[in-house]
């Protein structure tokens, strides 16, 4: 076998993923040639540094027991969100509970109309206010007709 | 009893209500779950967080697990999503924080100690001093916290956790040739980093 397929290989042939003939292929390949032996033998050296036991068992046994413990505490909080809702549905709790939502939404619907109707005018309003300007533009011509008229009337008599 | 027909005799009962199987499938793989974890996050506060969060899940999602691939798979696959979002989170976090405060980069921390930790070896300029293998394990250690982040979680997989390449593609959603090219390569730039700290003294 071509020693660059060999050493692709050597990975899988170190972490025993290989098995049957393509496991004794590289095994006969290694005992004969000396560039894969070398290459399996750095291969080797290096995994064995990455220490496998550095992290393991360095915990005590109150470490395991707390963190049971925090497991479970956020479990009774999941449960505890959970119950608020199944709550709801309980006839008895219901009653306060409605009154507060009807109450809070009475609240946001109230103000929510009043924000956005705040700078508007309703109709009536409106209508009052188109009359008015109509009333004083009226005025105003009328009273320019009047300045505009004046001399030519005193041009005329004079 | 196989480990796995145990596994799954604790999920039936905890399907059922049964909560003292929960506690034995938490003792059995508390460990495994912290620890890897803390391979792929470093902070052992958070790494402690997000192994909690995995269990609640399990026991969250218990009624969605059919039992079609095992137990094992499918709590690496939680506990491999969580440690993915925390990173993002995390990348987030970093980049938008970036121009105000570099205390969060501890990524950069970390590098930088590892760039330093070679040439603060080398200045007692003693070529015969034998390799100290703790202080070139943990330098390994830390190596492999600078892989990319495939490369982490399938070295971290086929390494400490000891799966076989076939579930590691099961849990990552891999190809097993795939899976095999990033070990592979994982395995190469160790071998690099050991080589430059060799060539360093
Ligand atoms: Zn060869």
């Amino acid at each position: 076998m071509e020693c660059k397929k060999i050493q692709s290989d050597l990975v899988n042939y170190y972490y025993q993923e290989l098995a049957g003939s393509a496991r004794s292929a590289i095994a006969r390949h290694l005992e004969t040639c000396n560039a894969c032996r070398q290459t399996y033998v750095q291969i080797k050296k290096a995994l064995a540094m990455v220490a496998k036991e550095q992290l393991e068992k360095d915990k005590s046994s109150a470490f395991w027991q707390d963190f049971q413990y925090k497991v479970y505490r956020r479990l009774a909080a999941e449960e505890a969100s959970k119950s608020w809702w199944r709550d709801l549905l309980v006839p008895r709790r219901l009653a306060p509970v409605l009154a507060g939502a009807v109450m809070l939404l009475l609240i946001i619907v109230t103000s929510t109309r009043l924000v956005k109707n705040g700078p508007e005018m309703t109709s009536s309003d409106l209508q009052l206010a188109q009359e008015l300007e109509l009333i004083e533009n009226y005025d105003l011509i009328q009273d320019l007709e009047i300045l505009e008229n004046l001399p030519e009337a005193e041009q005329l008599r004079g | 009893m196989e480990s796995k027909d145990l596994d799954q005799q604790l999920i039936e009962k905890i399907k059922n209500g049964d909560q003292a199987a929960f506690g034995l499938l938490l003792e059995k793989y508390q460990q495994r779950a912290y620890y890897f974890c803390l391979r792929l996050v470093s902070r052992p506060e958070d790494a402690e967080d997000l192994a909690q969060e995995g269990f609640v899940k399990v026991f969250k999602n218990i009624s969605a697990f059919r039992g079609a691939a095992s137990f094992q798979t499918w709590f690496y696959q939680i506990l491999l999503n969580l440690c993915r979002s925390y990173h993002r989170h995390r990348y987030l976090v970093n980049r938008f924080t970036f121009n105000f405060s570099r205390r969060d980069g501890e990524d950069e921390e970390m590098e930088q100690s590892l760039e330093n930790s070679v040439p603060d070896q080398s200045l007692d300029g003693n070529p015969q001093r034998l390799i100290n293998n703790e202080e070139l394990k943990l330098l390994l250690e830390e190596a492999l916290q600078t892989l990319p982040r495939q490369q982490k979680e399938i070295f971290t997989l086929k390494h400490f956790e000891e799966l076989k390449i076939s579930e590691i593609a099961g849990i990552t959603g891999l190809a097993e040739g795939t899976v095999k090219i990033h070990l592979f390569r994982a395995v190469r730039r160790l071998q690099e980093i050991l080589k430059e700290f060799k060539e360093q003294r």
